[in-house]
């Protein structure tokens, strides 16, 4: 079929300088609005801690997780501005997006620690939602980076339950793996009760040491018997149980990689983790490019700036 | 636009004699096989639509762009091509004489089309996404096609525009208090205040937020996400069709 697609009809117009004449306002038009753009989006990479503070407790954030994992200059952003529930924290906190991984396209996904730990805040779970469809319409392995320190407790209401809510990426994942798509996950921090199933749902765990999963964190195991209010007794038994819960988290690496084999991999660097992901994506399978190209590649004849002169800004223009 | 997206500046167009509001071909996005669809803008040429006497606007749906859509969507469906729309469209043309024509039936029997294939697609709202147009050229309501949607910073999404909502919700108090003989201020105010909520509500950062699109992205970027979902759709297809095999760049060839 190459006398059809290795050189197919030529299309498009150059420019005139008339029209970048014209259209000069409009292209500032259309920037103004990015810029704008690119404000929100620097206010939600910038959201909760900063870098050096959490860089500081020995841990990477999110963003340097990301860079270090996805292949340089693959990494498309998706959901970046998604706050459907207009959370006070300016995100849903969870940061997505299509990537190359060791040259294999994947759909990846994690908390960003730098905000109440990866904690499950309202519209998350329509967030997580629209990746774990995107996975499965592009049959392509979904990539987690866990690090969830649970529901943020005092919005739960908005999010815990329901058709819709924060369990259901569960039945997702779950989908996604009957439908043979494999979801890997690189497992930080302190994952309780939601954050243990966003652990344990995907196929393949990599944990860092410090790592923990867990049916329930320390806080509920704690606090799980209501006794119809609190008093300073109460009080001081929770503060001794939340001591002793606080030095040994349920769910860490002694238990979920010596004990029940949960993890697959243990890595004392934050990196190590990373690398078990890649070496896990070079095992899936992929066809090479090749295999579908009809052509070889080619870039555009003309230059993607010229899209600022042709794109109407104003509406009404026809 | 289009030109400045896909490889070589090069494509393959179907029927491009028929539906003049809308482009449909196949374009190459590194190297691999893509269907393009988008809204063209301008004149569309004298008796256009055939079944009207008033002239055609770009960016509206006519009958021959809905049954060009049916299709070609059917062909890439057939042949395993993935999709990318591009949308800049006020809606689908109104009217006894649009109802005669069929658009309704037209506009559903397109999500018929794309409903009964399995190939990937992907959505760029390049500016206005408005009424069932915004549905039936591949939307995010194609839940089971439409892998994520972008914005661009043009992009406007709303069932209609603003004055348009505003004349069909305030025309027939408007026409009661002019009868009554009272002041129309109040009228006005309220109808320049629906106006600007549906700007407001309609923007690139209102878009992003509340998940009309999936993302806002530069216009350079643009490129970058076409070819993200290429090799995405291209990397492991649960279908595929020979490149010998497939029907559509023989139909257009003839």
């Amino acid at each position: 079929m190459r006398p059809y697609f290795q050189k197919m009809d030529d299309f498009g117009k150059e420019v005139k300088p008339s029209r970048i004449e014209r259209a000069t306002p409009n292209r500032e038009q259309l920037a103004t609005v990015e810029a704008d753009i690119a404000a929100q989006v620097a206010q939600v990479q910038q959201a909760g801690f900063s870098t050096e503070q959490i860089n500081k407790r020995g841990i990477m954030t999110i963003w340097q997780r990301l860079d270090y994992l996805v292949d340089p200059g693959t990494f498309l952003p998706l959901h970046t501005l998604y706050n459907p529930l207009d959370n006070e924290e300016g995100t849903t906190n969870v940061i997505d997006g299509l990537g190359r991984i060791e040259g294999r396209w994947a759909v990846i996904i994690g908390f960003d620690n730098k905000v109440m730990a990866g904690a499950w805040l309202p519209g998350q779970s329509e967030n997580i939602l629209r990746v774990t469809d995107l996975a499965k319409r592009l049959n392509v392995p979904l990539v987690w980076l866990v690090n969830c320190s649970g529901a943020k407790l005092p919005e739960q209401e908005k999010f815990y339950a329901s058709r819709r809510g924060a369990g259901t990426p569960f039945y997702r994942h779950a989908e996604l793996e009957q439908l043979g798509i494999p979801i890997l996950a690189g497992i930080y921090g302190t994952n309780p009760a939601g954050g243990g199933y966003q652990g344990i749902s995907p196929t393949i765990l990599i944990a860092h040491k410090d790592a923990n999963i867990a049916v329930g964190g320390a806080g509920i195991v704690s606090g799980m018997a209501p006794k119809g209010g609190f008093d300073t007794a109460a009080l001081e038994e929770i503060i001794a149980k939340t001591r002793e819960f606080s030095d040994s988290p349920p769910g860490t690496v002694a238990t979920h990689f010596d004990h029940t084999g949960f993890f697959s991999e243990v890595h004392d660097d934050e990196t190590g983790v990373l690398d078990g992901i890649k070496d896990y994506m070079r095992g899936i399978p992929a066809y090479a490019p090749k295999f579908f190209r009809v052509a070889e590649p080619a870039e555009p004849r003309f230059a993607a700036e010229e899209l600022y002169y042709l794109l109407p800004y104003n509406q009404k223009d026809v | 636009m289009l030109a400045r997206l896909v490889d070589g500046s090069e494509h393959l167009e179907f029927r491009p004699g028929y539906g003049p509001e809308i482009y449909t071909g196949l374009c190459k996005i590194d190297g691999m096989l893509i269907g393009c669809i988008g809204n063209r803008q301008g004149f569309l040429g004298k008796g256009y639509p055939e079944y009207a006497d008033y002239p055609a606007m770009g960016g509206k749906l006519y009958r021959q762009g809905l049954i060009k859509m049916n299709e070609f969507v059917t062909h890439c469906g057939r042949d395993r091509i993935p999709i990318i729309w591009f949308q800049d469209t006020s809606g689908i043309d109104v009217g006894e004489l649009a109802e005669k024509a069929e658009l309704l039936g037209l506009g559903q029997t397109l999500i018929y089309s794309i409903q009964q294939t399995d190939v990937p697609m992907m959505l760029v709202v390049l500016r206005k996404g408005s009424a069932a147009a915004h549905y039936v050229m591949g939307g995010p309501t194609a839940n089971r096609h439409n892998a994520f949607t972008l914005g661009t910073a043009a992009t406007e999404i709303q069932v209609m525009h603003g004055e348009t909502a505003a004349v069909a919700t305030y025309a027939r108090r408007a026409v009661k208090e002019k009868d009554a003989g009272r002041p129309l201020d109040g009228v006005i105010d309220s109808m320049n205040a629906l106006a600007q909520r549906y700007r407001d509500t309609s923007r690139p950062d209102y878009c992003a937020r509340y998940g009309l699109v999936d993302e806002v992205v530069t216009l350079p970027k643009l490129r970058d996400y076409l070819k993200g979902f290429a090799g995405a759709a291209y990397q492991n297809p649960r279908s595929i069709c020979p490149r010998h095999h497939l029907l559509l760049p023989r139909l257009i060839r003839g």
